[in-house]
């Protein structure tokens, strides 16, 4: 499923997006820090770009099951 | 929410069993404000439970809730893992009573289902697909 690294992420976007703190590569990783979970560098700079490209709480609040649609890789839940 | 994300992340740095000192450091590293009643209930009602069957459980559970519901019970979820428990939830908002009442499984369970749900929503948030689209 998903690595370390791309779950502490996830955790560290996650508390960013709530408290409405800009999520940049370099909260992400200090985040991670504090929690002492060793990730490869380049996570933070991944889920920071993300971000901005996406609307995180449009992510979190749509799990919907996949549709056969051939779109953009959908959001799904389920495989 | 950012409590339950933060007591996940410390259970990824090695802690077994995240305290609320470990939880306030990882919230505190980027200033986010923590409230104490919050973390001493996640606190409560996860002792003695391995977090492991809770997402499991979580994950049977949400199977079967509609996907339409699914998504405002992982979000009332994260507020009402806080509120359930203490059951006068009166700092909440009312989105979530509404969805509490809506919610079949009875009180006892409900904290547990709603953290599981919770945890759910974390673990299958689906950034790794939207990484793909980078």
């Amino acid at each position: 499923m998903s690595s370390i690294g791309e779950l502490a992420c996830t955790y560290a976007a996650l508390i960013l997006f709530d408290d409405g703190i800009a999520i940049t590569a370099e909260k992400i990783a200090q985040l991670v820090k504090a929690a002492n979970v060793p990730i490869e560098s380049y996570w933070p700079g991944l889920f920071a770009k993300l971000a901005e490209k996406r609307n995180l709480e449009e992510l979190i609040m749509n799990e919907e099951p996949k549709e056969e649609s051939d779109d953009d890789m959908g959001f799904s839940l389920f495989d | 929410m950012k409590v339950v994300a933060a007591y996940l992340l410390a259970v990824l740095g090695g802690k077994a069993s995240p305290s609320a000192d470990d939880i306030k450091g990882i919230l505190g590293s980027v200033g986010a404000e923590c409230e104490n009643d919050r973390i001493d209930l996640l606190l409560s009602e996860i002792s003695g439970k391995d977090i492991t069957e809770l997402i499991a459980s979580g994950r049977e559970k949400l199977a079967s809730v509609p996907s339409g519901g699914g998504g405002a019970v992982a979000m009332a979820a994260s507020a009402g893992a806080g509120g359930a428990a203490a059951a006068p939830a009166a700092a909440e908002s009312k989105k979530e009573e509404k969805v509490e009442e809506k919610e079949e499984s009875d009180d006892v369970s409900f904290a547990d289902t709603s953290f599981s749900f919770y945890v759910i929503t974390l673990h299958d948030c689906p950034f790794g697909y939207g990484l793909q689209s980078l």
